[in-house]
């Protein structure tokens, strides 16, 4: 019995992104073994903070079936938006009001998106690439692009405050923001709504066979929208991480994001087809990328080389996925073509 | 009665002014297994989605346990206690097998949270119900056919089904898996659930069913009568309006010119050393078992997988096949077995799928493509075929599975191929349209197309072939003339 259970989490994929996990790890330290310390720990998941929140967005909506390329766009409105406006009344008091406000802006957008998708049925891609011009548009036009650098004494406290503070071997500080519980809090709250809610059960129906679901009397134009009003919060609240993390609200920084957040979650395992993969496999699949990155930089490769390995990474990994359900699919293409025609 | 579970009365529904149902009438008792059939299209389907609420009645009532509803609504349907079990079963393939099973209980009930010990409990309290051994921990997606059936009716019972449709269930299923299905259906009908089997194939029928309710273009001819009553000719007769004779085909081409030779063919995995020649006029039977090579034999001539060794005559010339454009080049055509994922573009519309593959004819000739005479091309198959649509312009999954093949058939014949193979060309089928597909084989045949069939129906295969031939583990065993070979002689030899 027990190990019927460990073969079966030796094949699955998350398993197999924590053995690369480990493999970059230990292959790097052997190179330069200064990259074996607490300090590099810290950096890795400091620097994850931010994607995951994202990327637990993305797998929300990627599980039901669909995408989202408004990360980036939610992400970047919502905080700077929220950023700017209590900066507009001066507002001194902690940073949960610029929390509260950027989550409620990501959720009117995500409202947006779900009806775009549930209601109109826009293809997802379609709409949401629509939502994602619209937004910069809007940001650029409306709001102005510059940067918010003097940001509110609440979100200044917030992002200086900190869990623990190590140093690497000269001197330099790798302090873990607070924002960390936020993390957690985040991947906690979700895995008990996927695992112990019917909305849950529901995401991951429709991904699975929406025909099925709609059977079943599941109400699927329901679940989308939730789905993707859930993301847009989501989305929102990693904006404002983001801003707390680096005091500085600068919507640039998020450009291109929803690409690195989807290659995130597909490394993690889940299947861009919907109703396949686990919030394990997407955390997984984060902190693979961003450890790549501070690899990169502890080896000493320029840091815009990470696009590339992290392209090689997300072709590699879906190309063996791939290449499994190949085989498998003509192993049972050889049953299937040899079954009886007809019973007469 | 109070033993009655489900009465339909004066059943009305039209769709566009066409008559799908008139004035249908159904009384189904507890434990009774009813057998609905009829020919496609005759409203079968209408008739179970009425039932199940899917479609209101433009008039009449239905009485479920005692209740009247001049409208039902799906949940409803399903709380009185009817389930529906769909050919594709509603599974989810994503999901355990404890999960399809206990999951939709949960949401009847309307609640809100899932508590993951009372899921499986149910589930394999389902599973243990009926006597079946399937993992609970295992995802949906990696079971067979016959599997993801038994979840199904799992599912179907713990909801508390009273009556449980099922539509077309054997299809997909080994002669082992239909008879362990068949046990199934006595014990819920032992236990007095009441069951509504749909389905095309008539020695079914008998075996297995009370009694029996026939359908033809929407109106009930045999309403609930004793099956036993009933045997396959009589059933035939009622589906169809017209007694239904099997004519031996006898070629009218007797001397036509070699058009395929295929010399010690081989394929690794797939079969070994096959010699057989077609000639023009001819329908050459190739009929074997479980992985006997028949299909890869096929998928082969058509240039799926290139043959590892062997060499193939075209009109007596060597030619390589590599891929599909050279089979195509060559004038080989290929009707699949599975002819809703392999043969068509179920998108598109009944003509683009008949001149896709003649497309390029017409694009050589104009620098855009003549869509008028594109069309045209169309619909002299769909009349030459009887393809039954209002306009070729309609998407395909309008049409009756018949019908669809019809138009797999259209494709190529708009290509005016040499060699035509069909893998299963009446799976699925029902009678009067299989009929229609073997007559225009024979006709195909006497204007002088070598035809090929693979096929397991033995009564097809011996009615419809002048040759036949028959494969065992990749190798051809037989090779006999229809005219002398018995029905029990080449069973015998297949297994």
């Amino acid at each position: 019995m027990i190990g019927k259970k460990l073969s079966r989490i030796a094949k699955t994929n998350e398993f197999f992104v924590l053995l690369v996990i480990l493999v970059v790890f230990f292959t790097v330290s052997a190179i330069s073994p200064v990259f074996l310390s607490a300090y590099s720990l810290v950096s890795v998941i400091k620097t994850a903070i931010e994607p995951i929140i994202y990327a637990v967005g993305a797998y929300l909506v990627i599980l039901s079936g669909g995408i989202d390329l408004t990360v980036a766009g939610i992400g970047a409105f919502s905080m700077f938006t929220a950023t700017k406006i209590v900066f507009s009344m001066n507002y001194e008091g902690s940073a949960l009001l610029p929390y509260l406000l950027a989550i409620g802006f990501g959720a009117a957008l995500g409202m947006i998106n779900g009806l775009l998708i549930s209601r109109l049925k826009i293809q997802p891609m379609i709409a949401t690439l629509g939502m994602n011009s619209i937004i910069n548009g809007v940001m650029l036009f409306f709001i102005g692009s510059r940067e918010i650098s003097q940001v509110p004494i609440g979100i200044q406290t917030a992002g200086k405050t900190y869990v623990m503070t190590v140093y690497n071997a000269n001197g330099v500080a790798a302090p873990l923001s607070t924002t960390i519980y936020i993390t957690i809090a985040v991947v906690f709250v979700v895995y008990l709504l996927l695992r112990y809610t019917m909305l849950g059960a529901n995401i991951f129906a429709i991904g699975g066979n929406v025909e099925s679901a709609m059977r079943a009397g599941i109400d699927v134009k329901k679940t989308q929208f939730i789905v993707y009003v859930l993301a847009g919060m989501l989305y929102g609240l990693g904006g404002m991480v983001h801003t707390i993390t680096y005091v500085n609200s600068n919507p640039m920084d998020l450009l291109g994001q929803e690409m690195i957040t989807i290659a995130a979650v597909i490394i993690g395992g889940a299947r861009i087809t919907g109703g396949h993969g686990t919030l394990t496999g997407t955390v997984l699949g984060v902190l693979l990328i961003q450890l790549i990155d501070n690899c990169l930089n502890t080896v000493g490769i320029p840091s815009f080389w990470q696009r590339l390995v992290v392209g090689l990474v997300l072709l590699v990994g879906t190309s063996l996925t791939s290449y499994q359900a190949l085989k498998e699919k003509r192993r049972l293409h050889v049953e299937i073509s040899s079954a009886p025609i007809s019973m007469q | 009665m109070s033993d009655v579970i489900l009465r339909a009365i004066n059943i009305n529904k039209s769709f566009a002014g066409v008559h799908a149902l008139t004035d249908v009438n159904l009384t189904i008792r507890k434990g009774e297994v009813r057998c609905l059939i009829g020919e496609n299209g005759c409203g079968k389907s209408t008739l179970i989605k009425v039932i199940s609420g899917v479609y209101t009645p433009d008039s009449g009532e239905l009485e479920v346990a005692g209740h009247k509803f001049g409208k039902l609504q799906p949940d409803q349907a399903m709380s009185m206690g009817i389930q529906v079990i769909y050919q594709d079963f509603s599974i989810f393939p994503n999901l355990t097998v404890a999960d399809n099973i206990a999951m939709n209980t949960f949401r009847v009930q309307k609640k809100k949270l899932i508590n993951w010990r009372t899921i499986r409990r149910k589930a394999q309290e389902a599973l243990d119900h009926l006597d079946v051994k399937i993992d609970l921990d295992v995802k949906a997606e990696a079971l067979s056919v016959a599997d993801k059936q038994i979840v199904a009716i799992c599912r179907a019972i713990i909801q508390d089904a009273k009556l449980i449709i099922m539509d077309e269930p054997t299809t997909a299923l080994t002669k082992k898996e239909v008879s362990s299905l068949l046990d199934i259906i006595r014990q819920l009908k032992e236990e007095g659930i009441s069951v509504i089997f749909v389905t095309h194939k008539l020695e079914e029928v008998i075996g297995v069913t009370d009694t029996v309710t026939i359908l033809r273009n929407g109106v009930c001819v045999v309403d609930g009568e004793e099956t036993s009553n009933f045997d396959a000719n009589k059933l035939a007769f009622y589906m169809t309006g017209h007694e239904i004779v099997d004519e031996k085909f006898v070629p009218e081409i007797t001397n036509g010119k070699e058009l395929l030779r295929i010399e010690k063919l081989s394929l690794k995995d797939g079969f070994n050393d096959i010699t057989l020649t077609v000639n023009s006029g001819d329908v050459l039977g190739v009929t074997g078992l479980l992985g006997s090579g028949r299909t890869e034999l096929a998928q082969c001539l058509f240039g799926q997988f290139p043959a590892t060794s062997g060499e193939i005559f075209i009109e007596g010339k060597p030619v390589k096949i590599r891929s599909v454009k050279d089979a195509i080049r060559n004038g080989i055509g290929y009707v699949p077995e599975d002819r809703l994922t392999e043969g068509l573009f179920l998108k598109k519309s009944i003509a683009s799928n008949i001149f896709v593959s003649v497309i390029e004819k017409f694009r050589k000739a104009l620098v855009f493509s003549d869509n008028r005479s594109l069309k045209a091309t169309a619909d002299r198959w769909v009349k030459e075929l009887l393809i039954k649509t209002p306009d070729s312009e309609n998407i395909i999954t309008t049409l009756s599975g018949g019908n669809q093949q019809r138009v797999v058939l259209a494709k190529w014949l708009a290509r005016n191929p040499k060699i035509l193979i069909l893998n299963g060309p009446t799976v699925g089928v029902d009678i009067g349209s299989k009929l229609e597909i073997h007559k225009v084989l024979r006709k195909l045949a006497n204007q002088g197309i070598a035809i090929i069939i693979i096929s397991d129906d033995i009564p097809e295969v011996l009615t419809n072939c002048n040759k036949v031939v028959i494969m065992k583990m990749g190798r051809i065993v037989g090779e006999m003339d229809s005219k002398v070979v018995k029905h029990e002689q080449l069973a015998g030899m297949l297994a």
